[in-house]
């Protein structure tokens, strides 16, 4: 029998929420750059050109994402883990690797420069999706074991450049698809228990990530030291008040906050936008999630649905943990607010994250349309 | 997977993150509006001190931006060899940096303000933990020049003497807070432009300078005063001082003696008993008196110097003759007297715009001896301080009108907007115009014939008095045989345009002020009036012809151009062109330092006018 179902459209509304997101990410990460880059490199719009490039990249990517088919994906995770191991291990290797403030986190092909672990979160959560969804056929021990070591791997690995930021997101998303995938709750609680020394050892052994808790808890106690970051945002928020002093006239991004158009870019939206400009953007992620949630239920296979859910997880969970740092919430990591954010990989990586949502959401039922059996026959 | 489970736990994950949204909501309502988040109070930024300039532009103080090296302890590894490689760049001793490297902090000074080839090379070192931070330097390019007027600034640029001090918010714009044009807010510095004329204060503090040295004495001030305006353009004094170095001079040093110093004047305050005399009792003009070198009043014996004879009342003056003058004030009452230098304003401050001014010493009437009456008339029993002594001659210059002296020409922004400029601070006529003629008279024929030969000038005709006092020692309650002398004055004796009070403090050769400080107001007088553009007297080689700076168009004269931008010198000479046909030439650029021919020479009809700037 010819099968005259054809896939449908992709979802509309979060093609539209995730181009505003991109957007504003635009117009946001050259305010908070423009001082700065005029410093540095006698041109202000030297970021926003660059954004722009990545932006016109990142759509592509995005557009071309979205017309393949998902089901794919599960025949290559093994692959696509090799991959992120080599570049993970590459990062780390002196002369090939660079970054900044001691750290290492970028690898430089010609004239990009490539985060390897933006991509490296992608293909855990395809491999983490594709181990869940399938039917359990062995052990639950066995579905736990093997993929935390790879995890545990990919942690360290992250852990050494050292990204923390990173490398709690993936946590955190690897155990929110663990568990919306059914995964027994007693497991999960023994998992926890049994990982609490490790944080222990992971957060006393290095003691700047101590610091950072005791100045996330009191951010006065050192105010020109460590606490000096996390007051200057609360600055920002506090001059924004309610509808912000205007784009491109806010002042804290100039020499006072950190990373103004990376990691700390909710704080200059936050002053120049307040608080209307706030609360939009973190419902506009909220709209994002739900439409990802939406997508999840209506996939045609475990795999669509459990990809769809982490996807989405992906991209909400880094994004309250941007938003939960720059607010005083969470202790100081950096980690770049997704759609947002000025930087190309995290920028490609989340359209491409969009663009699999998106063809997911091409396979839902109600997005099937009938075609005539002449453009079945023709296109055979 | 089990399809029902899956939607119960996407389920759950959806309140999960909607609890975390409702929670992240109220956190941001928090930081946008909420008190309770202290904000640390911003401060404006520190731009930089305003320039201070002279009256023509030239800057004779401003800040310059330059690097100081500071460490963060806790960066470095290993204090001893960052403090031996330090040492050896910098100089400072190895054991004070390295205990500066071991204290427990955060930030600790090594060395502030360095030059950029010192930071440079500590720069080359590449140790960690060690960081820069701009700051500003004060510099006087002039090192000495008017030193004693311009103060000095602080390690942190608080202003400590002088200027400086007395206008520190103004320099550092601490009164004004102003948004700039990338919307910071930065404290509103101001420059501050001097009446001060460079040319007449290194004129005033050269001639100091050599006449200190002849005379060995132990200080010297000048003063000179624009007669008319108050302006003061030259505050001399020495022994003086670098204030880009100031911390390594004492106090004495540092002080400005025309200012905050008051002596006894001696016989140039007999001015202003003529002044009195002529105000209440004229018919004393007419009168002679008989010296016999010495003059008994209360049972009190005071010495003339000579016997003088018989004096009329130029004579006693000329001759600065202390019975004549004890004689002639005998009429005048107390009160009258009191009056009279009140008005002169002695005995209270001039409000020049220098800190730490005195008031000098005047007693009220009520406190005076039998005896004081005579003691003050012949400058004793009083004390003045030079601006006081200056402004008061500057009245009898300007034909009895008080003018209060004044040291600051404008407050400007930095883009040049005047806020405040100058305008004289006019007291009003002090005395009649005919009786200041008349005081005149007098002080020319002390110049001419008198005590004041020496300071007679073959340029310019001076008028002007000499005085001699002893110096009263505190401690030991008595008169002592060191003197102060001194000679008031102005010049050219009519149309006066500079009036001029010099001090010489203890010369070594205890000379009178008549063979001390007279002559140095001669040598003075004669290279600040040409400079001026004053007309001299002719019948000698050079002669200057009186010029003005507006009056260009005044045929055949060269104007003073000096100080004179592009455009206000092209004005002057196309104009020049046009009446005498002459060529120009201008070479350099900023301000006009040099012409030829120079100012009141004059010009030949399509002759060539050079015009150098800097």
């Amino acid at each position: 029998m010819i099968d005259t179902r054809r896939r449908g459209e992709p979802d509309l509304l979060l093609f539209v929420a995730v181009f505003a997101l991109a957007g504003i990410g635009i117009a946001m990460s050259y305010s908070a750059s423009a001082v700065m880059a005029y410093r540095i490199y006698g041109d202000s719009f030297f970021f926003l050109k660059k954004q722009v490039l990545w932006f016109i990249i990142s759509l592509g990517a995005l557009l071309a994402v979205q017309n393949i088919d998902y089901r794919n994906y599960a025949k290559y995770t093994k692959l696509m883990l090799l991959l992120s191991l080599i570049l993970l291990v590459m990062v780390l290797v002196p002369g090939i690797g660079t970054g900044a403030k001691g750290s290492s986190r970028w690898l430089v092909f010609g004239p990009m420069r490539i985060q390897p672990s933006e991509f490296v979160k992608l293909a855990v959560v395809i491999y983490l999706v594709k181990i869940y969804s399938a039917d359990a056929s062995e052990s639950h021990v066995m579905r736990l074991l093997i993929p935390m070591i790879v995890l545990a791997t990919i942690f360290i690995l992250v852990m050494m450049q050292p990204d923390f930021g990173t490398a709690i997101d993936l946590l955190f998303v690897s155990v929110f698809i663990m568990f919306v995938s059914g995964f027994p709750l007693l497991y999960m609680i023994l998992l926890g228990v049994i990982s609490v020394p490790m944080f222990y050892l992971l957060i006393y052994q290095v003691s700047y990530r101590w610091d950072r808790i005791i100045s996330y808890l009191d951010p006065w106690h050192d105010r020109y030291g460590l606490g000096y970051h996390v007051i200057q945002s609360f600055t920002a928020f506090k001059k924004g008040g309610l509808i912000g002093t205007g784009l491109g006239f806010g002042t804290q991004k100039i020499a006072r906050l950190p990373e103004p158009h990376t990691d700390f870019i909710f704080a200059v939206i936050a002053e120049e936008t307040g608080l209307a400009g706030t609360v939009s953007i973190a419902l506009l992620f909220c709209f994002v999630f739900w439409r990802g949630v939406q997508i999840a239920l209506e996939a045609p296979d475990d795999f669509g649905r459990l990809l769809a859910l982490g996807l989405s997880l992906l991209i909400i969970v880094q994004a309250f943990i941007n938003m939960g740092v720059v607010t005083g919430s969470l202790p100081t990591t950096g980690i770049p607010l997704p759609f947002i954010s000025y930087g190309g990989s995290s920028l490609l990586s989340s359209m491409i994250a969009a663009g699999i949502l998106l063809n997911i959401s091409r396979y839902r039922d109600a997005a099937y349309r009938e075609v005539s059996f002449d453009e079945v026959w023709h296109n055979e | 997977m089990n399809k029902t489970l899956f939607r119960r736990r996407i389920y759950v994950t959806g309140l999960i993150f909607s609890v975390i949204m409702f929670f992240f909501t109220l956190r941001l309502f928090d930081l946008h509006f909420s008190d309770k988040i202290k904000l640390p109070e911003t401060r404006p930024l520190d731009t930089g001190r305003g320039i201070i300039t002279d009256r023509g532009g030239y800057i004779l103080a401003m800040s310059i931006e330059q690097e100081s090296l500071y460490a963060n302890p806790e960066e470095i590894d290993d204090p001893d060899s960052a403090a031996v490689q330090l040492s050896q760049v910098t100089g400072i001793p190895v054991s004070a940096i390295k205990e500066k490297l071991l204290k427990k902090t955060k930030f600790v000074w090594i060395r502030r303000k360095l030059d950029d080839s010192m930071a440079e090379s500590v720069r080359s070192l590449k140790l960690k933990g060690l960081h820069f931070l701009r700051e500003y330097r004060r510099v006087y390019p002039y090192r000495e020049l008017a030193a004693n007027v311009l103060g000095f600034v602080g390690m942190d640029n608080k202003g400590l003497e002088g200027m400086e001090y007395r206008y520190n918010n103004l320099l550092s714009g601490r009164d004004e807070v102003v948004t700039d044009d990338i919307s910071r807010k930065v404290y509103s510095k101001k420059n501050l432009r001097l009446t001060i004329d460079r040319y007449i204060q290194h004129v005033a503090e050269h001639e100091l300078d050599s006449a200190m040295k002849t005379h060995g004495a132990t200080q010297g001030a000048v003063i000179i005063m624009e007669v008319g305006t108050g302006r003061i353009l030259a505050v001399a004094k020495r022994p003086g001082y670098d204030p880009n170095w100031y911390f390594r001079y004492d106090g004495r040093r540092i002080s400005n003696f025309s200012i905050v110093d008051a002596f006894e004047p001696g016989s140039t305050l007999k001015l202003f008993s003529m002044a009195s005399l002529l105000e209440y009792r004229p018919d004393a003009l007419g009168r002679s008196y008989y010296c016999d070198g010495k003059v008994e009043v209360n049972g009190v014996v005071i010495k003339c110097l000579h016997k003088h004879g018989t004096l009329d009342i130029f004579g006693v003056i000329r001759e600065s003759c202390n019975s004549g003058v004890i004689q002639s004030v005998k009429s005048l009452e107390k009160d009258e007297m009191y009056s009279t230098l009140k008005k002169f304003g002695f005995g209270e401050i001039t409000g020049i715009e220098l800190p730490g001014e005195t008031g000098g010493i005047l007693r009220p009437v009520s406190k005076w001896s039998g005896l004081s009456k005579y003691s003050i008339s012949i400058g004793h029993e009083i004390s003045v301080t030079s601006v006081q002594m200056a402004a008061a001659v500057g009245a009898i210059a300007n034909g009895g009108v008080y003018v209060y002296p004044s040291i600051i020409e404008s407050v400007e922004r930095p883009d040049g907007t005047v806020i405040k400029g100058f305008y004289p601070r006019i007291k009003g006529r002090v005395m009649k115009y005919e009786h200041a003629r008349t005081v005149t008279q007098m002080m020319r024929d002390v110049v001419k014939s008198g005590t004041g030969r020496r300071g007679e000038s073959v340029y310019y005709e001076i008028a002007g008095k000499t005085g001699t006092s002893q110096k009263f020692i505190m401690a030991e309650g008595a008169y002592s045989d060191r003197n102060v002398s001194s000679f008031v004055g102005f010049a050219p004796w009519i149309n006066p345009r500079i009036c001029m009070v010099v001090v010489i403090d203890d010369p070594e050769d205890r000379v009178t002020g008549g063979a001390s400080a007279a002559p140095l107001f001669a040598r003075i007088t004669d290279r600040v009036l040409p400079y001026m553009g004053a007309g001299s007297r002719s019948g000698h080689a050079g002669t200057v012809k009186s010029t003005s700076r507006l009056v260009y168009r005044s045929s055949g004269v060269m104007p003073d151009l000096r100080g004179m931008t592009v455009g206000q010198v092209s004005i002057v000479l196309r104009a020049l062109e046009d009446t005498a046909g002459v060529k120009y030439y201008i070479k350099g650029s900023g301000r006009v330092y040099g012409q030829r021919p120079g100012p009141g020479s004059v010009v030949t009809k399509n002759g060539t006018i050079l015009v150098y700037m800097r």
